[in-house]
């Protein structure tokens, strides 16, 4: 590989003129003492390149002799490996010849860094000087002193240029292997474009986060083509909010040549990439969450993994990485999007969801559960909740039973968790079981209104059935129509009389109201075991002692376990009256249960009173 | 014109080695380099072309080093000449 040779004319006879009379007065150096032979004839060797070569060379270069392998020439623009030489020449108005000699072992100057990324900002890359660029940006990574020369003269559009291009090519690529026609050549150009990231990522690295040029770059990597940025953030150890706003810009600019994920190609979509490193990244799920508060339409991207979408929102709505301010700013208008998007099978991202089988209503229920408390409870006022939206969330819930099935798990776990988090003083856990009590109750209500609601409609399909069976009598053939009409009637009453008929809304009601009662009761239960479980192990209570369980076969449950569990706090009360002051804490963890929930469901019927009398009065 | 192999012949030689020496470090070879740097000249060849008169230089130095270092053994060698008593055989 040969290179080029630049010079200046006027200046180069003047080094001519120089060397010249530098080697005569060398060559009148004597020295005759014998001492003094062996320096002097070192001198005279070394002096003679000057004399044999160089001098002769520059006289040759600057009279414009024929030199062999020296001949006048012009550097491409788009040399890239030249692409400081040609700066130079270009800048200085230098004259340019061939250098047959191998321009490789030169190593790197900072002048030539910062002449490389000029370069780079004005000039667009193509496929011959990729493998170029690597070699170069390799070098300069692995000095901080070179990266930061490097970076303070790239531009965020050079970096742009770099990126999109090896995006694109990379996108390029990946949709020709899908296909089966990339070629080897194919393959190495991808490897390079992603060693190019790589290196692009090492500079960024070693110059960050001291260099102003770095920040730039970085905070501009959201408007890069997703491919690329993807790759590139990977080579970054971003902190989660600026990962999170990457990720946000880039969902929210919305390439058009950016691919679906899952399963679509062999490769991940970029999208998927960026999620995986959100979920990756330690903090990140929640910035995103906070970033997209007020968009949140495009978390549910329809171009990537359903389930790492899913993920991101269990991670980033979990109340313990929000503040209650993000909270209140982001869990509403949240929910009320996936709400949406559940109640518009039409959206493309509903489709995409069934799709690849992701039940959008169990991640809304994972995402909502938490959060009941502020969004139900008619006294908390950190979600700025009216009775209306209030009312209209309960609708929505009762109304989807495959989204208050997906409150199953949540509401299972409530009883059980009861016996962890007790033991940090009796009023504190007092005051935490009647926010536990609070939330049993909340969703008892909810799986009331949504029986209710089901019995409901059975009845009226029930009741339209037979409607139309008599209409149809009333028209049949006046010979016919009495027979008819008892026909119908007769089957109506022996449907009645086996049971074919649904189950009457009272009825429905009533069983739900008993089912909540008694689960309450078994709730109830948990709380004195694990207040029990507490006094017990704080030496006030004896272990061989315990309190009694909900009767499942008693009649009435809640009843029946309420007087047991008194009963049982007397007896302890006669034998010892210090430990029955003990035991009455432990009723008192159960009462408070039992009262909580009543309180609670009262609150609701109340609210939902006063909503349908709202109702009426629109009406 | 001193008898050769005395103190006087010794320090005189010694003197003409520092003078060569003084010649070498102040020679404008030494400079020639300053001429040929990338604001005169880029390429491969300039770059072997700065090596070599680096080289250059660095090599007459190392002479002028040598010289002096020779000369100073000449006027220790002088010095214990000097010292040694008139008449006894050496």
């Amino acid at each position: 590989m040969s290179g080029y040779l630049g010079y200046d004319p006027d200046l180069l006879a003047m080094l001519h003129s120089v060397m010249s009379a530098a080697e005569t007065e060398l060559n009148d150096i004597r020295c005759t003492d014998p001492d003094g032979q062996v320096g002097i004839r070192t001198v005279q060797r070394t002096t003679a390149t000057l004399r044999d070569r160089w001098i002769p060379f520059v006289r040759g270069l600057t009279s414009c002799a024929a030199l062999d392998g020296y001949r006048p020439a012009t550097i491409d623009s788009g040399d890239l490996p030249n692409s400081y030489l040609a700066m130079i020449i270009a800048r200085n108005g230098w004259r340019t010849s061939t250098d047959p000699l191998d321009p490789s072992p030169q190593p790197l100057t900072v002048d030539q860094v910062a002449s490389l990324a000029t370069w780079i900002n004005e000039h667009d890359l193509d496929d011959d000087e990729l493998v170029a660029l690597h070699v170069m940006l390799s070098k300069i990574a692995s000095s901080r002193a070179m990266s930061e020369a490097f970076v303070s003269s790239l531009t965020t559009n050079g970096v742009a240029a770099i990126v999109d291009r090896m995006g694109r090519l990379t996108t390029d690529l990946d949709r020709e292997r899908d296909a089966f026609t990339i070629d080897e050549h194919g393959e190495a150009m991808s490897a390079t474009a992603t060693a190019i990231i790589a290196d692009v990522g090492g500079i960024l690295v070693a110059t960050s986060p001291g260099n102003p040029s770095t920040r730039n770059i970085i905070d501009a990597i959201g408007s890069m083509h997703p491919y690329g940025a993807a790759m590139l953030v990977s080579y970054l150890d971003l902190d989660a909010r600026t990962l999170a706003d990457i990720v946000d810009q880039i969902l929210v600019a919305d390439w058009p040549d950016v691919e679906v994920s899952a399963g679509v190609t062999t490769h991940s979509s970029p999208i998927d990439m960026l999620l995986t490193e959100v979920l990756r990244n330690g903090h990140a799920a929640s910035r995103l969450i906070v970033a997209t508060a007020d968009h949140p339409k495009v978390l549910l991207d329809p171009r990537g993994d359903p389930n790492l979408i899913a993920e991101i929102l269990l991670r980033g709505t979990a109340p313990d990485v929000l503040t209650e301010g993000e909270q209140a700013a982001v869990i509403p208008n949240l929910v009320g999007w996936l709400w949406k998007l559940i109640d518009s099978p039409g959206l493309l991202y509903h489709d995409h969801y069934s799709e690849h089988g992701r039940d959008l209503s169990a991640t809304t229920a994972a995402v909502i559960a938490p959060y009941l408390l502020q969004m139900f409870d008619p006294t908390n006022t950190q979600f700025g909740l009216t009775d209306s939206s209030r009312a209209a969330a309960g609708h929505f819930l009762t109304s989807n039973p495959t989204l208050l099935s997906g409150l199953d798990d949540f509401r299972d776990r409530l009883g059980t968790s009861f016996v962890t988090p007790l033991g940090i003083s009796i009023s504190d856990d007092l005051l935490m079981l009647e926010s536990l009590a609070h939330l049993v109750a909340i969703l008892d209500w909810l799986y009331l209104h949504s029986g209710v609601n089901i019995a409901i409609a059975n009845q009226e399909t029930w009741d339209f059935s037979w409607s139309i069976l008599s209409k149809l009598s009333a028209v049949a053939p006046g010979p016919y129509k009495v027979a008819t009409r008892s026909a119908v009637t007769g089957t109506k009453y022996l449907a009645e009389y086996v049971h074919l008929d649904p189950e009457h809304v009272d009825a429905a009601e009533a069983r739900i109201r008993t089912d909540s009662m008694v689960r309450s009761a078994f709730v109830a239960g948990y709380a004195a075991t694990a207040m029990f479980s507490t006094l017990v192990s704080q030496g006030k209570l004896s272990a061989g002692n315990p309190p009694p369980q909900p009767d499942l076969d008693a009649e009435d449950v809640a009843l029946t376990y309420t007087s047991a569990l008194n009963r049982w706090a007397a007896r302890i009360d006669d034998d010892d009256p210090e430990m029955g002051g003990f035991a009455r804490d432990v009723v008192a963890a159960s009462d408070k249960i039992v009262n909580s929930s009543q309180a609670m469901t009262a609150a609701l019927d109340d609210d939902d009173d006063d909503d349908d009398d709202d109702d009426d009065d629109d009406d | 014109m001193p008898e050769p192999g005395t103190p006087q012949d010794l320090r005189a030689r010694a003197a003409r080695l520092r003078s060569v020496a003084r010649r070498l470090n102040s020679a404008q070879v030494l400079d020639v380099y300053q001429r040929a740097g990338p604001d005169v000249w880029i390429g491969p060849t300039p770059h072997h072309c700065l090596d070599d008169l680096l080289l250059i230089r660095s090599v007459v130095l190392g002479a002028a080093d040598d010289l002096r270092s020779a000369a100073h053994n000449l006027e220790l060698r002088a010095d214990q000449l000097a010292q040694i008593p008139v008449g006894i055989p050496r």
